[in-house]
């Protein structure tokens, strides 16, 4: 009973962790097909931005407010001057991407040295809940609680809003989205500064249970991409059951097999391109 | 004629590269153009893919590190003779080219990307993981060179060099290399024809993950010890940086990317310990600006957000 | 003869690429306010490229397009369409992953009168009135594509692009398609691309024929019907 308590909050924690990472790599991915290797960098360099707004301003809210929008600006900046210019240039886009996760490291590297930061939760966090019999962390409901909520808003954003709707149509039919008088490049633009917001609230969510440290972008990135071809590209419901079943996965192996921990999301991931190329939640087709 | 003049200019250079180095040279320098004639291998390997295929694999870096992990294991653990551990390579090589073939068969372009880039990374973090068989993160030294000396070795890694270069040019403009370009330029209309696009992208698959395992095995060979670093995805972003600085499907070109990568890595390590922040950069101007240079491979790349419908 | 500002369209010797392939050689047509006209032509001959250039999907590579006076080549497809094109595309085109209400709701642009023009959607096509709030994949083809020239009817335009609305429709569906073609035609101007003989010859006043990237004949629909020759040098039937 206890174990599987404990199984059920660690593996659901860890799942809203990869859900806020993946979320916004999934939705730039569908609506663009903009393949943001360096997602896992804005990850990493939210965790560093919401450990030291944190810590300067003395409220974590803040921190990880802070985090996301300092990031979904970095996005801004970055869809601008390095995306945008290559629209139409698929494989150099993931070139760039990917060239740039070294840019991001290593200037991480030169602001904050290789040691790694380790970040206390806030006071009203640190504390322990009972659940039945099972003592667990606070900090590992608040995770749980963060990505539902930030599920149940996006989920709102992209169902009831014009925006979300018009994010919903073009990820489905790009062109046609011009076609209707729409500005499809703000579209772009919007979408992938919140993708990138997102990417940087995860990062700052992470920082007291992770810690922030600049190999933490390899680490996450993959998590990302496994979230993507399990969940089905385009889907963003998807996203959110297939990292809840790789948080479920990746608790699961790391309490039996710790050794396997970091390769468990992979394995998943190719069994599923193996059985399932168009992932386990429909979207588009891997055949594109 | 002027082949033949051409053929006596390039027989003249290889003598001069081969003989000048080995008698006045130290070993410093020999070590620098061994690793250049590693990388250059391996690299030629990479555009083999790239630029005659349009398989853009993110994970070839598994072949390399694979290689020199195996001859590491075999001969130090298992105090294998050489000949046998290369042997092994051969069979793991092989082996891992057909998941590779698999998952091609499976995703097209931007899957495939991100398929191949987790088969690297899976790699990765096996060779730190697996202690008892890579030793983890301090990984499996004590390999001894088969080379006398450097300056033997040197000469042979000139010699592997040409000949992998000569058999590559010969497999591009063999019939069946004909085709592999054909693939690259339009997948269906060569599927129609009449050939087995599959096999024939195989095949690439297959000899392009044995000349990287070669150059692993040079490689394990110079330095004495296999590390995870050489299967960590930033050796993906050297070796993609070569290809595309010296010119995608020329095969001369990753030779010369190949140079100026590790003369510049020696200058710039000298002075930064960040020089990777350096090389990441040059790569994203080089993304931005100078698209010619780069230009074939990226054509089947057009954005299906713009020319779905076509 | 004409008053030129009763042309609400006027493509001067244009010419468009797709990638490094010249498709459009020189194609020149008038629209005059208030007309149906038809761009016939075999398959290939660039009659929907033509659209796509219209609408500024595919920008052109030279020529002018002026819409009501105003030079609109190379702007934007989205500029264009908001200063009042509606663009029904070949393959419908419709967002299956949104609701029709949805469809219409984000084709509806800033200033229109949306309640109004729904009210004259639903007239229309009753269809899209009983299938409002559900998922657009679940439509027909035929209603697939009444969704698609609805959305280009939310807005009020000063020209509406069609482009082979008959295609892949059973018979009876493209008369009743006709049938609505007809009434949008009284108080708009359209330009359709039609291969249906029925169809083009019901629903067109004047004509032109695409060929080869050019548009090489051009006639009203009198002159058309009365020379059987016009059908089978051009259109081989």
């Amino acid at each position: 009973m206890s174990i599987l308590i404990q199984i059920i909050i660690y593996g659901l924690s860890l799942g809203m962790l990869y859900f806020l990472l993946s979320s916004g790599f999934s939705l730039i991915f569908g609506l663009m097909g903009v393949l943001n290797f360096a997602h896992g960098s804005m990850f990493m360099w939210g965790c560093y931005l919401g450990y030291i707004l944190s810590l300067s301003t003395g409220s974590f809210l803040f921190g990880i407010i802070g985090a996301a929008v300092c990031i979904g600006v970095m996005g801004l900046v970055m869809e601008k001057w390095l995306i945008q210019p290559l629209r139409g240039n698929q494989l150099r886009q993931i070139l760039l991407t990917f060239g740039l996760i070294y840019v991001l490291e290593e200037l991480a590297k030169v602001i904050f040295g290789t040691r790694a930061y380790m970040q206390f939760p806030p006071e009203w966090l640190s504390g322990s809940a009972h659940i039945f019999s099972e003592t667990v962390p606070q900090y590992r409901l608040f995770m749980i609680f963060a990505g539902v909520i930030v599920f149940l808003l996006m989920t709102l954003l992209l169902k009831k809003t014009k925006l979300g709707m018009i994010i919903r149509a073009g990820t489905d039919k790009p062109r046609m989205v011009q076609a209707i008088g729409i500005n499809v490049a703000r579209i772009f633009s919007i979408t992938f500064a919140l993708g990138c917001a997102l990417a940087g609230l995860g990062g700052a969510i992470a920082t007291p249970f992770l810690g922030a440290y600049p190999t933490i972008d390899m680490e996450q990135v993959f998590n990302a991409i496994a979230v993507v071809i399990i969940g089905g590209v385009g889907s963003f419901t998807g996203a959110f059951y297939a990292s809840v079943i790789l948080g479920f996965i990746s608790y699961i192996t790391s309490y039996f097999v710790p050794e396997l921990s970091m390769a468990s999301t992979l394995l998943a991931m190719l069994v599923v391109v193996m059985i399932r190329p168009n992932g386990l939640f429909g979207g588009k087709t891997s055949e594109n | 004629m002027k082949t033949k003049n051409k053929l006596v200019l390039a027989l003249a250079l290889l003598a001069a590269v081969l003989v000048v180095p080995a008698l006045i040279g130290s070993s410093y320098i020999h070590s620098i153009i061994i690793t250049i004639c590693i990388y250059s291998i391996f690299a030629i390997s990479y555009d083999l893919l790239l630029g005659y295929t349009g398989i853009v694999s993110f994970g070839h870096t598994v072949y390399f590190g694979v290689a020199a992990y195996v001859v590491a294991f075999t001969t130090v653990k298992l105090h294998w003779p050489f000949l046998a551990a290369v042997g092994m390579v051969i069979v793991v090589c092989v082996a891992i080219s057909f998941i590779f073939s698999l998952v091609t068969l499976r995703t097209k372009n931007v899957y495939f990307s991100m398929v191949t880039m987790a088969i690297g990374q899976l790699f990765y973090v096996m060779s730190t993981k697996l202690y008892a068989i890579t030793g983890g993160d301090d990984g499996l030294p004590g390999v001894k060179s088969i080379f006398p000396n450097k300056t033997v070795f040197y000469i042979a890694a000139v010699l592997i060099l040409v000949c992998v270069y000569l058999f590559s040019k010969r497999l591009v403009n063999s019939p069946a290399g004909r085709v592999l370009q054909g693939v690259k330029e339009n997948d269906a209309r060569i599927g129609m024809l009449g050939y087995n696009t599959f096999k024939f992208k195989s095949i690439v698959i297959q000899i392009s993950g044995l000349l990287a395992g070669l150059a692993g095995i040079l490689y394990v060979n110079l330095n004495g010890i296999a590390t995870p670093s050489i299967l960590n995805s930033s050796m993906t972003l050297q070796i993609l940086f070569m290809v595309i600085l010296g010119g995608v499907g020329t095969l001369h070109g990753p030779v010369i990317g190949a140079a100026i990568m590790q003369i510049a890595s020696i200058v710039l390590s000298g002075f930064t310990t960040r020089w990777m922040l350096i090389f990441g950069i040059g790569f994203v101007v080089v993304m931005l600006f100078f698209p010619k240079g780069v230009a074939g491979v990226f054509d089947r790349f057009s954005q299906p957000n713009q020319l779905r419908k076509e | 003869m004409d008053n030129i500002t009763e042309n609400i369209l006027e493509l001067h010797d244009v010419e468009t690429f797709i990638g490094q392939y010249h498709i459009l050689f020189g194609v020149n047509i008038t629209v005059r306010k208030g007309s149906a006209t038809v761009l016939l032509g075999r398959n290939g001959g660039g009659k929907t490229t033509t659209l796509e250039t219209i609408s500024g999907l595919r920008p052109p590579f030279a020529g002018t397009i002026l819409l009501d006076g105003k030079d609109i080549a190379g702007l934007p497809a989205y500029e264009i369409i908001q200063s009042g094109v509606g663009y029904v595309p070949e393959d419908r085109d419709i967002f299956s992953d949104l609701t029709i209400e949805e469809n219409l709701l984000i084709s509806s642009r800033k200033g229109n009168d949306y309640d109004k023009r729904l009210e004259l959607v639903f007239e229309l096509f009753p269809d899209m009135k009983k299938y409002f709030k559900k998922k657009s994949r679940i439509l027909s083809g035929g209603q697939a594509q009444m969704l698609s020239i609805s959305r280009a009817l939310i807005n009020d335009n000063k020209l509406i692009l069609i482009d082979e609305p008959s295609k892949g429709l059973a018979p009876i569906l493209i008369r009743e398609l006709i049938d609505r073609i007809n009434i949008i035609k009284k108080d708009n101007t359209v330009l359709l691309v039609e291969q249906n003989w029925e169809m083009a010859t019901s629903v067109g006043d004047y004509f032109y024929i695409v060929q080869d990237g050019m548009t090489v004949f051009e006639c009203t629909k009198e002159e058309l019907l009365a020379d059987d020759t016009i059908k089978q040098k051009y259109l081989g039937v």
